[in-house]
């Protein structure tokens, strides 16, 4: 082997020096170590959160008994509560109704003010006078004093 | 979960290892880069996994060969530019001071991106980080003889490349 002994050898190459870690990768190495450790800080406390819920609720079975008849009741109270078509249809035919009862109250209001707002003449008949009006007016007669 | 003063201190005991065998096994410094990266990223994690390993620096570099794996595997499914780890070769070792140095490092660089990436492996933790067979194979998941015969073939077509180089530097 040309004096190339194999221990010899090895420790030759063993003796080659590695090249370091370029030294800028330092900071950013560790900052993105700190990150993920801080991420997963994070993660585990809304993990702890949520384990505290269950374990809360895991030796409780009444508890989760107690919620799923909770969402039981609230799923037939809102299927008792729907409207069947019928009734639909007749609150719809009520609307148009009352829509209808509606405008005509509402004309009948109009024809009402425009007989107010029409001027009075001051001849007509007694018995059109409003009552109050009438004792307000002078009698044209005049009385002569009594001596 | 680690706190960053252990950071600092894991990084200054070991990173220069982890970034030799990752440029090694690599032969590309950004990627060596990205799973250096991701090893401090595991630990910042999982410190309790470090603080229970009985040698901090075989644990670690058992994390940076499986997280070169699986980065190799992600690659290759999507890629296949496991080859260009080969040809991308970087400096591995130091600046040599004489010629005949500069030399034999170079020769050495290139015969080590030759080996198959498993052989490259057992060479540089037996040479470099002084590991036992026994500790290597159960970094690389494999039996001790294996790691044992893949460090000979490593070795023995390292010679045969540097046989005309080794007796100028010696």
């Amino acid at each position: 082997m040309n004096g190339m002994n194999s221990e010899q050898f090895e420790d030759c190459l063993r003796r080659q020096p590695l090249r370091a870690t370029p030294p800028g990768w330092r900071r950013k190495i560790l900052a993105e170590a700190a990150n993920a450790s801080s991420a997963r800080a994070r993660s585990r406390s809304s993990q702890n959160w949520a384990k505290t819920l269950f374990g809360w609720m895991w030796p409780r079975p009444m508890a989760w008994a107690g919620l799923a008849a909770a969402w039981v009741a609230i799923f037939v109270l809102n299927k008792l509560s729907a409207p069947t078509p019928e009734e639909s249809a007749q609150a719809e035919a009520g609307a148009a109704i009352a829509d209808a009862n509606l405008q005509i109250l509402g004309s009948l209001d109009e024809l009402d003010f425009a007989a107010e707002t029409t001027p009075v003449r001051p001849s007509s008949t007694p018995e059109t006078k409003p009552p109050d009006q009438g004792s307000l007016e002078r009698p044209e007669t005049s009385v002569a004093p009594q001596t | 979960m680690a706190d960053e003063a252990e950071l600092r201190r894991l990084y200054d005991a070991h990173a220069n290892a982890l970034y030799a065998y990752l440029l090694n096994l690599t032969r590309n410094e950004s990627d060596s880069h990205d799973i250096l990266q991701d090893v401090f990223c595991h630990v910042a994690r999982r410190h309790d996994f470090v603080a229970n390993a009985r040698e901090e620096r075989a644990f670690l570099l058992r994390m940076a060969y499986n997280a070169f794996v699986d980065s190799t595997r992600r690659r290759h499914a999507r890629e296949h530019r496991e080859q260009s780890f080969a040809q991308e070769s970087v400096g591995l070792f130091e600046q040599a001071a004489h010629a005949d140095e500069a030399v034999f490092r170079k020769e050495l660089e290139a015969a080590m991106a030759e080996l198959p990436v498993e052989q490259r492996s057992v060479v540089h933790l037996r040479l470099w980080e002084e590991l036992t067979f026994d500790e290597i194979a159960t970094l690389m998941q494999i039996p001790p003889d294996t790691a044992a015969s893949r460090y000979r073939y490593g070795i023995d077509k390292l010679r045969d490349r540097l046989r005309h180089l080794y007796d100028e530097i010696r």
